[in-house]
């Protein structure tokens, strides 16, 4: 995962093109903050081992390299179904009737351009794909992704110059010249003239074999101004120079006639010869719109295709060609790492997870197991041997039903208040004591006290309920009234939410009324 | 060659899909664990807190309970008898009636001789009748009917109730072998005597609960 995140927001690439004898390498650093910054630019032959062993090495990246246009073909299929995984089927089956090829000879890759609604299928023959791995494999490289040219070459133009989205791009090459018409800064078309700047030196070489070394060849082609060449002295040249660009403006007007007229940008070895593009350009004037002149350093040009190249490898969904058989074994050992480096990740944080859980939860367990023993200790030491055995659940659970078997007051302890305390009540009532004051004390004649509801034996959870009736009298009836007052108003002992009888007599008075619960009371 | 293999099994056998879901299967295993876990604990730590909370009050009701079932759990079975239905009533009386009766000036003697007899004989003790006997495994039920009215001055009442709803009245102090009686109903009327003396004539139910040792 880390390493996931870390390839997200920094990358480095190396992308290297098999320019004939050379090879050509661009190191490129992929950061979300600073965007793309080129690292190196190394030129080498392919025969000096070391020093393209030593790009290999220094570079750390991802490698990416390309394949030529003519080993493949470029198809053009628009998406019905947009997204989901049946756009791959749909891709899949339609890639079958783009090319004649037996099936198992050929591998198709899409590149869906959803924005447009439409995909590129690149189909090459497996045999062109072996044949450029084991180009680098003669070189100790093996690539971690293979492209193609012409995806290098719209990639580079796209970083390079942005605003550019349609463009015809030549890219002058040692062996072979590539050209590309790039539409919506993808490949729409691509050919490749096969001869390069080698056939040109070549012939050059010819037209001066008798004064020159082949070595000084190159040295000296920078001198010969194409504007001003003689045919008479230079006709070799002149000769591959006419049939080069003869093909060049072939290929140019044959984009022309579906893309219009459009910019043409040259890349490559364009400083192999004196204004080489500017000749070139000639018999295409009328088929583009303008040059992008001066839009690249000599640098930019030689570098594009490799620089393009590792751009491609930043990209995601990419061409890459580098799938199915031809997966990198590396890469095989490189997902195995990571993909048991992850499983060992995602155990090691369960185990983490479960191992801090139990300890957390046992933490807080023995904390209230804690609380308990001092609570316990304070108040019921007596039950703790009862109590503490078994598990923290168990010992917490028995606890709470211990508590809970407590939780209501025993039934068998009275609440209503004893007969003794009801009679004590009305001896220190004081508003009788008033009236004994006052020479009028109350004459009980009768007292009933009842205990109408308690819990017993088949019912013990019938509240407990009492009543008082009392037959007396007083000398003054106001009396009376007062005390009859004084029990509907309530008190200690009297409840006045219950009903309160009253009753005059032929020679006294007649109440009942019932009386109000006290808490218990074991002695 | 193991780890080539373990990225061809995880990345070309089967789907990326599949070995993402295989990578979050323990985490997602521990996260259930630690959730159910939690749930658990979160329920004990509830069921610890209400428990705590009702801890002293359920401590008071348990001592309170012990307390009660220890005071009547040994209590004698013969309680009326030995010591309720053996009061003897109006003694003060009775001694102003012998007083009365040995004086030469006294009158109406006939009456006093029948008071005194009255006072003198088992005419004036509680004698109580069991009625509703019921048993359970904690204790046995009885309802204690008195048959016949008694009569008693206030002294005499203050220790009757002393001894049966086990109070301290005054110097009456209650008896600890008593079982608990609880008094179902008491009438209590002021009477006149033939001396001219007021008593109360009482009549009471009891309902007597004998607790067992379960």
């Amino acid at each position: 995962m880390i390493f996931l995140l870390v390839k997200k927001f920094f990358m480095r690439l190396l992308g290297i093109q098999l320019d004939g004898p050379l090879l050509r390498a661009a190191a490129v650093e992929v950061t979300r903050r600073h965007g793309t910054k080129i690292l190196a630019l190394r030129t080498a032959n392919i025969s000096d081992a070391a020093v393209v062993k030593q790009l290999y090495t220094d570079s750390k990246g991802r490698i990416g390299s390309g394949l030529s246009c003519r080993e493949f073909i470029i198809r053009i299929v628009e998406l019905t179904i947009k997204k989901g995984p049946l756009v791959e089927q749909a891709l899949a089956l339609q890639a079958e009737s783009v090319h004649y090829f037996p099936q198992e000879e050929v591998l198709t890759v899409p590149v869906l351009q959803r924005k447009n609604s439409k995909a590129l299928l690149f189909t090459a023959r497996k045999e062109a794909i072996k044949a450029h791995l084991s180009e680098f494999e003669k070189i100790q490289i093996e690539p971690d992704g293979i492209s193609s040219v012409c995806s290098a070459l719209c990639s580079f133009v796209q970083w390079k110059i942005p605003s550019l989205q349609s463009v015809f791009i030549v890219d002058l090459g040692t062996t072979e010249w590539t050209c590309v018409w790039m539409q919506n800064g993808s490949p729409f078309k691509s050919h490749s003239i096969p001869g390069g700047v080698d056939s040109l030196l070549n012939a050059f070489w010819e037209d001066r074999k008798k004064i020159l070394l082949h070595k000084e060849i190159e040295g000296a082609a920078r001198q010969v101004d194409l504007l001003q060449l003689k045919a008479h002295l230079n006709p070799s040249l002149t000769n591959k120079l006419h049939e080069l660009r003869q093909k060049l403006a072939q290929i140019i007007h044959s984009f022309q006639r579906e893309a219009d007229l459009q910019p043409l940008l040259f890349t490559g070895r364009t400083d192999a010869l004196c204004h080489l593009s500017e000749f070139l350009i000639e018999n295409v004037r009328d088929a583009i719109c303008s040059e992008c002149k001066g839009a690249l350093t000599p640098e930019d040009q030689k570098f594009a295709v490799s620089i393009g190249l590792a751009l491609e490898r930043a990209k995601p969904g990419s061409l890459q060609f580098r799938r199915g058989e031809f997966f990198p074994q590396k890469n095989w050992k490189k997902l195995g790492i990571y993909s048991l480096f992850l499983l060992f990740f995602s155990l090691a944080i369960s185990s983490a997870l479960f191992i801090g859980g139990i300890k957390s939860t046992g933490a807080r367990k023995a904390k209230m197991l804690q609380s308990l023993h001092s609570s316990l200790e304070k108040w019921d030491p007596s039950i703790k041997k009862k109590i503490f055995t078994g598990t923290d659940d168990e010992i917490i659970s028995r606890w709470a039903a211990a508590i809970d078997a407590h939780s209501k007051e025993y039934p068998y302890i009275p609440k209503s208040p004893r007969v003794a305390e009801s009679l004590n009540w009305l001896t220190a009532h004081p508003l009788l004591s008033q009236f004994r004051e006052q020479g009028d004390p109350i004459h009980i004649q009768e007292i009933r006290y009842q205990l109408l509801k308690f819990p017993k034996i088949g019912a013990s959870k019938e509240p407990y309920q009492s009543k008082m009736e009392i037959e007396f009298q007083f000398k003054e009836p106001i009396h009376a009234r007062q005390f009859h007052e004084a029990l509907l108003k309530g008190d200690q002992y009297v409840d006045p939410h219950q009903q309160v009888d009253w009753e005059v007599l032929a020679n006294g008075y007649k109440t009942a009324f019932y009386l109000r619960n006290q808490s218990q009371y074991v002695f | 060659m193991f780890f080539e293999k373990c990225g061809k099994l995880f990345f070309l056998k089967m789907r990326p899909f599949f070995f993402f879901a295989l990578l979050s299967i323990p985490i997602l295993i521990a996260t259930l664990f630690l959730f159910m876990q939690n749930r658990n604990l979160e329920e004990l730590e509830e069921l610890f807190i209400g428990a705590s909370r009702k801890a002293k009050t359920a401590f008071e009701r348990k001592q309170k309970k012990e307390r009660f079932l220890g005071r009547y759990l040994y209590a004698n079975p013969y309680f009326l008898n030995e010591q309720i239905e053996s009061i003897v009533f109006l003694q003060r009386e009775k001694q102003q009636i012998q007083a009365l009766f040995s004086h030469p000036a006294s009158v109406d003697k006939d009456l006093l001789q029948e008071r005194l007899a009255f006072l003198s004989g088992n005419e004036n003790r509680f004698s109580f009748i069991e009625e509703n006997i019921r048993f359970s495994k904690e204790m046995k039920e009885t309802e204690e009917k008195q048959r016949y009215p008694v009569q008693m001055d206030e002294d005499d009442l203050k220790k009757v109730l002393s001894i049966i709803e086990n109070i301290p009245i005054g110097l009456h102090t209650p008896i600890s072998s008593s079982p608990q009686l609880l008094i179902r109903e008491l009438r209590m009327k002021r009477l006149q005597t033939p001396l001219q003396t007021e008593v109360f004539e009482v009549e009471m139910e009891l309902h007597k609960r004998e607790f067992t040792k379960s």
